[in-house]
C-alpha cells in the first residue's frame, strides 16, 4: 500500500491569508539566481569570443614565424662574416650550425 | 455535479492575460499581475496534495520561479495560462515528493466522500467510507489524479483535459474508467 495520508475535513485556509503570503520579490530573486552568469552565456561568447579571436589573429600576423626569425638571424651573421675577408661560404655554413645549436632545439639544418 | 467556475474565462480576459505574458517574456517584472492572479489557485492545488503548509508555499513559489524561467517556451493555445502553471505544479509536486520526502496527501471533505459513495452506488455508511478511503490508497497515480481533479476539486472535464494535456472527451473517458476501477476496489474490499 502506498504511503498516502488521507485528511478528512482539514481546516481550510482563507484567501486573505494566502494573499498575505504572496512574495513576488522573492520569486524574482530566485529567478535571477537561476540565470546563468554572463560569462557562460552565448551573448558573452559571441562578441567577447570574437574579439579574442581577432586579437589572437592580429598578434600572430604581426609576429613573424620562427623560420623567418632564423632566416633573418642568419642573414645578419652573413653580413657580419662578409665584412671579414675570409672564406665566406664555409664560415656562413658553420655560423648557421652554431646559431641553431645555441638558440633552438632544431638540429642539423643548414 | 457543480463545477468550480474559476478556470473558465472570457476571451477578453484571455487576451489581457496574453498581453501580460507577452510583456513578461520581455521583462520578468511584468509577470506580477499573472502571479497575483494565479498564486492562490496554484497554492490550493499544491496544498490539496500535501500535508505541510510551509512546504506547499515553497513549492508554489518554485512553480512561479520555473514558470518565469521557462516563459520563453510558453505558447498560447487558446486556454487559460493556469493550465500551463498546473502542469508545472504537477511536476514540482512530484519533485517535492521525491527530493524533499514530502508526504503525498489526499484532502477530502466528508461531503465529497458522500458524493463519491453515491456515484459508486453504495450505501452511505461509515464502513463504506473506510473502504472507499482504503481503496483510494490502492488506486494508480493517474486514476487517483483524475478522481481528485474531478470529484474532490470539482474541475470541469475541459480543465482536466487542459491540465493533463488530453482532450475533454478523453478526460471524461478516463474519469469514468478511474471511477470504475475504484468501484471494483471498493467491491473487492467489501467481499474480502
Amino acid at each position: 500500500m502506498k504511503k498516502i495520508k488521507i485528511n478528512i475535513d482539514r481546516e481550510g485556509l482563507g484567501s486573505d491569508y494566502i494573499k498575505s503570503r504572496q512574495d513576488f520579490g522573492q520569486v524574482l530573486n530566485e529567478v535571477n539566481k537561476l540565470k546563468p552568469p554572463i560569462w557562460s552565456s552565448a551573448w558573452f561568447y559571441g562578441p567577447i569570443g570574437f574579439s579574442v579571436f581577432i586579437v589572437a589573429v592580429s598578434i600572430t600576423a604581426l609576429e613573424p614565424p620562427l623560420d623567418m626569425k632564423v632566416k633573418n638571424a642568419v642573414g645578419k651573421m652573413d653580413c657580419m662574416l662578409l665584412i671579414k675577408p675570409v672564406n665566406s661560404e664555409n664560415r656562413i655554413y658553420r655560423a648557421k650550425t652554431i646559431f641553431f645549436d645555441k638558440n633552438t632545439t632544431l638540429k642539423g639544418e643548414s | 455535479m457543480r463545477v468550480n467556475p474559476v478556470y473558465h474565462q472570457t476571451s477578453d480576459k484571455l487576451q489581457q492575460e496574453l498581453d501580460w505574458i507577452t510583456n513578461a517574456k520581455r521583462d520578468s517584472e511584468c509577470f506580477g499581475p499573472l502571479y497575483k492572479k494565479y498564486h492562490e489557485q496554484i497554492f490550493r492545488y499544491v496544498y490539496q496534495r500535501m500535508d505541510d503548509q510551509e512546504l506547499a508555499f515553497d513549492v508554489t513559489s518554485q512553480v512561479f520561479v520555473k514558470a518565469i524561467s521557462n516563459l520563453h517556451k510558453y505558447e498560447y493555445r487558446g486556454v487559460p495560462f493556469s493550465s500551463w502553471l498546473y502542469r508545472i505544479a504537477k511536476s514540482e509536486l512530484y519533485q517535492a515528493f521525491r527530493d524533499r520526502k514530502a508526504r503525498k496527501t489526499i484532502n477530502v471533505e466528508s461531503m465529497h466522500l458522500f458524493e463519491m459513495i453515491e456515484e459508486l452506488e453504495e450505501e452511505d455508511s461509515s464502513e463504506n467510507k473506510i473502504r472507499l478511503m482504503k481503496s483510494l490508497r490502492l488506486l494508480k497515480t493517474n486514476d487517483l489524479q483524475i478522481i481528485e481533479l474531478r470529484f474532490f476539486e470539482r474541475r470541469s472535464y475541459r480543465e482536466i483535459g487542459n491540465v493533463l494535456e488530453i482532450t475533454e472527451n478523453n478526460a471524461k473517458v478516463k474519469a469514468f474508467r478511474a471511477l470504475e476501477r475504484l468501484k471494483n476496489l471498493v467491491m473487492n474490499k467489501q467481499t474480502s
